[in-house]
């Protein structure tokens, strides 16, 4: 027999460490937290979700301001540095968004076409001149290594502080209404927030002087060129605070490891929320859904 | 603060345990200006460039940011990661210096060249690529398929007759295939930064060839796309930007240091665009161009990599910047047993062709054992049968024996290396029977057998039975194939609908709500929506808890998202003229480009990106596969063949007057050396024991015939090796 000729040799399963897996805070800690069925089906077991409307918003905000970002920057014309973008600029940033989404099939109705960039102009107008000069950086990469894992996450936008020209404020753009205090949302922004501010410390030596939330949707309902009030929420951040919301992250990233070593993926103990099932892929046979009162008909096809 | 080089150097020995050898030493301190470093297998290059990057960072004091490191795969860029993390943690542990200021090592430019060329373009605004959406390959053909086949098909006069070698056999190629060729040459020339303007004054095909090129560019840009080859040509655009110049010698504004030194692996498998990129990335002197790799174990000449990029980057260096710089030559190997590595080194130096100039670096040593580890037993040696059956069940029976007698305690220790992993009778069908009779668990992600399994059968056959039940588009207009195989997935959907009620309700009261329904009037907003109402019903609920069905399922959503962003809408409407019925036009679409794409192609089933080969499962892989991999056993069939002399082969040689500098092999020595380097990275795989599997007849080619038994062939393979 073949193997016989090597009688002499004894060789060890050597097994290759795993390396860390990398998190991140919105599109996994914080979505695990929304709905980790919903979850686990679109982020671990790849599932493609059929694209929504409401895909189409949170991009085409996200994206439409940070042009604005760049266009007073300079980063597309030098020439520009310095100046505001019009309105006319903003639907014309819009334009370019919605038609490289359009050309991917995704199309938003018109109602919520023009609210969002309804919204965007709003937001130019009334924080663009008072926000725009302080940007030190968007869309800024932070990263931690953790014991089990690695934590990253993107903050909207890097600010020198209104009062204080050596301190720093982090933004992060929703383009949802404000959650009530007692939605679970808020919790869970004010942990993310407060992750930044503590991923920011570590990278810069320093913590950001504020945290701010500005909820988009609330630009929605106002007619004047006032800043609404509920459009903005300022996360408390100190020590003992950031350390909760940095172990409730490190209980999650556990969470989501034990549901993909057992391939099961738990109920949400809170409400994901009415929006969220409605716009799920998985509603129509979700017993998750049935124990928040939502029953879903199929429709057909 | 900082370490000095003897610190690091001295930290990280005490980590591994283990020194580092003069050479290892030399180009992990190595200092300004371009290195070439040459590997061979098994010597220890990932460690050097790991430690090198280390270098640059805690002694050189250097940015992470101004730091850019490319690897080949996605998979080894994770893998690097990790190491850099891993020994910077430990230097930090070690040295207190370390500790005092804080070095944010995750801000490495780290990844495979296209990810980090993504990053950066999206990082620095670079404006024609906003918005802009990278495609995979799937959806670049997708798109080629959908929007460009059949016209480019229609309005060629010169092009197929020139390009016959890509269409093999094909007299009359069908529109996938044209896709196929299309896919391949558009991205041929940018990869070989072929002059477009020469291109067209040869007129004839070529000029041809640019008219469709400029059309697929335009349609990428006008759905905002971009495939990885284009990708590269924007890049490179960047980079002689004032943005790209902005960001190569850093931005006091934004405080982005400047790029200051590039680390390139795998750099045999460069092509000459992204040679182009490295250079003009480090184009500031002093030109710290690190390039790392082997140019015996080149294997991606078919996506466009030319060995030559490594072979000659003395004279590229010497050309551009006028540098004389000599390769540190890697050649102490900690992997194989001493006879394999001589086997080895007999191996690649018997041949003529591989002392060719260009065809390897000149002046480089062979190989030597760093452990000098030669156990007294067959490190190489064959096993030979009369057929391909016999001998996978003898290699079966000692996998089986290896693994019972605790030789190994694992099956993933050993590997069966073969030519095509897909499980068809010729090609891995007998070993995966031989595995079977035997009871070995086996991985085989790569075996194209996706189409075979009864839920993507099911599911399939569930969705065509709903969107078009009467088969109206099938019978007149499609081809043979995708007929029986769309017929064959609604004959198991027909078999399962009478255990499954609700899934038969479901079908019939969507095809009562269509036929229900006029002319052009909308179904749904969202295709994609239909297929998970159907994966909520059973059986394809319960098929969800196996993770093995569950992962085909979802692979099925990804490609129908592939497939709807590529069409450009999601909605599904009746038809514009026939009432009841869903869109024709759609439909068509549906068949051509989705199925169509699914009958040419296979499908592979998902490679799992964290471990290389689960444990207790037998590893069958490509040779590419197995690249950067070792194994305690190696076993290596499909042994005999003929060289096969690609497209790409003929391309290359056809395109090479198009380019300057490096003259090109003909399209027969080329796919020769190919041949052997692939064979050189099979049988350099082995840690303990290589063991080729050969049948009586194919021993008996000839060097001529077939490069898998050294230049002599055959007969000198078996008086130089043993039989077991
Ligand atoms: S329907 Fe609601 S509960 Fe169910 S998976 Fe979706 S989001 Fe979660």
């Amino acid at each position: 027999m073949v193997w016989e000729h090597y009688r002499t040799l004894s060789l060890p399963f050597e097994s290759q460490a795993k390396p860390k897996r990398k998190y991140s805070i919105t599109a996994d800690i914080l979505s695990y937290q929304r709905c980790p069925i919903q979850y686990g089906a679109f982020s671990t077991r790849k599932y493609e979700p059929s694209l929504s409307l409401e895909l189409f918003y949170g991009d085409i905000i996200h994206q439409v301001l940070d042009q604005a970002h760049a266009h007073y920057n300079g980063k597309f014309d030098p020439s520009l540095r310095g100046t505001y973008p019009t309105d006319e600029d903003i639907e014309r940033y819009f334009d370019e968004v919605e038609n490289s989404l359009k050309a991917r099939g995704l199309r938003a109705t018109d109602k919520v076409r023009d609210k969002a960039l309804n919204i965007l102009k709003k937001f130019n107008e009334i924080e663009g001149p008072n926000l725009y000069n302080r940007i030190l950086d968007t869309e800024c990469k932070l990263q931690a290594d953790r014991a089990d894992y690695i934590l990253h996450g993107n903050v909207d936008v890097l600010a020198v502080s209104e009062d204080d020209e050596t301190e720093v404020e982090i933004w992060d753009y929703k383009g949802t209404d404000k959650p009530s205090i007692n939605q679970p949302e808020y919790k869970q922004y004010e942990f993310q927030m407060q992750v930044y501010a503590e991923l920011y410390r570590r990278k810069k030596g320093k913590p950001p002087k504020k945290a701010v939330l500005y909820f988009l949707n609330e630009l929605d309902h106002v007619e004047s060129n006032y800043r609404p009030q509920n459009a903005i929420m300022e996360v408390e951040l100190n020590p003992s605070e950031v350390e909760v919301a940095m172990s409730n992250f490190d209980k999650t990233v556990g969470e989501i490891e034990s549901c993909r070593d057992n391939n099961t993926w738990s109920y949400p103990e809170t409400d994901p929320s009415e929006k969220t099932c409605d716009a799920c892929d998985l509603r129509w046979n979700c017993q998750a859904a049935k124990n928040f009162g939502r029953n879903y008909r199929l429709i057909y096809p | 603060m900082t370490i000095s080089e003897t610190q690091l150097i001295k930290g990280i020995e005490e980590k591994n345990g283990h020194e580092f050898n003069d050479e290892q030493e030399k180009a992990i301190k190595y200092g300004n200006g371009p290195l070439w470093l040459v590997a061979g297998p098994g010597t220890g290059k990932s460690e050097v460039l790991v430690v090198r990057t280390l270098k640059l960072v805690c002694c050189d004091n250097v940015d992470p940011q101004s730091i850019i490191l490319t690897t080949f795969t996605e998979k080894a860029a994770r893998n690097l990661e990790e190491r850099i993390l891993e020994s910077f943690l430990f230097l930090k542990n070690r040295y207190q210096e370390l500790n005092d200021k804080d070095i944010d090592i995750s801000q490495l430019r780290l990844g495979t060249l296209h990810s980090i060329m993504n990053d950066i373009l999206q990082e620095q605004r670079f404006e024609i690529y906003q918005n802009t959406r990278l495609m995979d390959e799937i959806e670049a053909k997708m798109l080629i398929r959908s929007e460009l086949a059949s016209d480019i098909k229609n309005s060629q006069q010169h092009f197929q007759q020139e390009f016959q070698y890509l269409f093999g056999n094909f007299d009359n190629p069908n529109l996938w295939e044209w896709t196929r060729q299309l896919n391949k040459v558009f991205s041929f020339i940018v990869d070989h930064n072929i002059d477009l303007d020469n291109l067209k004054k040869e007129g004839g095909a070529w000029e041809e060839l640019v008219t469709f090129y400029e059309k697929y560019e335009d349609l990428l840009n006008n759905r905002y796309s971009c495939d990885f080859s284009q990708l590269q040509k924007i890049f490179l655009n960047f980079l002689q930007s004032t943005q790209g110049e902005l960001f190569l010698r850093g931005n006091i504004e934004t405080g982005q240091p400047p790029i200051t030194h590039v680390l390139v692996d795998e750099y045999q498998d460069t092509n000459p665009i992204q040679e182009e990129i490295y250079f003009q990335l480090t184009k500031y002197a002093p030109h710290n161009l690190t390039v790392v790799g082997d140019d015996d174990q080149a294997l991606y000449r078919f996506r466009g990599g030319t060995v030559e990029c490594m072979v000659n980057f003395g004279k590229r260096c010497e050309l551009e910047w006028g540098l004389d710089i000599e390769p540190i030559f890697l050649n102490k190997n900690y992997r194989s047993d001493k006879k394999i590595i001589d086997w080895c080194n007999s191996y690649i130096t018997s041949f003529d062709i591989m002392n060719q100039p260009n065809a390897r670096i000149s002046g480089k040593p062979e190989l030597e054992s760093g452990t000098d580890r030669d156990g007294n037993y067959k490190a190489v040696g064959y096993i030979k049968e009369s057929s391909v059956a016999k001998l996978a069940k003898t290699f079966a029976e000692t996998v089986h024996g290896l693994v019972e007698n605790g030789i190994v305690e694992d099956y993933s220790q050993c590997v069966l290396l073969l030519h095509s992993t897909k499980n068809k009778p010729r090609i891995a069908g007998p070993y995966i029977n031989a595995l079977n009779q035997y009871n070995i668990p086996y991985y085989n992600p790569r075996s194209k057998a996706f189409l075979d399994q009864i839920e993507v059968k099911e599911f399939l056959g569930t969705l065509i039975s709903i969107l078009d039940p009467s088969l109206v588009i099938t019978s007149s207009i499609l081809g043979s194939k995708i007929v029986n195989m769309v017929e064959e997935w609604i004959t198991f959907y027909e078999s399962i609908k009478s255990q499954h009620q609700e899934l038969k309700n479901y079908v019939e009261k969507s095809i009562e709500e269509i036929n229900s329904l006029g002319t052009n009037e909308r179904l749904t907003p969202n295709a994609q929506s239909i297929l998970y109402r159907i994966l909520s019903l059973s059986p394809f609920n319960e098929y969800q808890g196996n993770p093995e069905q569950d992962l085909r399922l979802s692979k099925v959503t990804r490609l129908f998202e592939a497939f709807s962003s590529q069409i450009g809408y999601r909605s599904l409407f009746t038809d514009k003229e026939v009432p009841g019925q869903v869109s024709r036009k759609w439909l068509e679409k549906f068949y051509y480009v989705f199925c169509g794409y699914l009958q040419t192609h296979g499908m592979d089933d998902d490679e799992d990106e964290e471990v290389i080969c689960p444990k207790g499962m037998l590893p069958i892989m490509t040779i590419h596969q197995a690249k950067g991999l070792e194994f305690d056993f190696v076993f290596v069939g499909s042994l005999g063949k003929k060289p096969k002399i690609g497209g790409s082969h003929y391309l290359e040689h056809s395109l090479a007057s198009f380019h300057s500098d490096t003259p090109v092999l003909d399209p027969e020595e080329a796919a020769w050396q190919d041949s052997i380097r692939l064979h050189y990275v099979a049988y350099s795989r082995a840690k303990y024991a290589l063991i080729p599997l050969v049948t009586s007849s194919q021993l008996r080619n000839s060097g001529n015939q077939t490069a898998s038994f050294g230049q002599l062939g055959g007969r000198w393979f078996r008086s130089n090796l043993k039989r077991l």
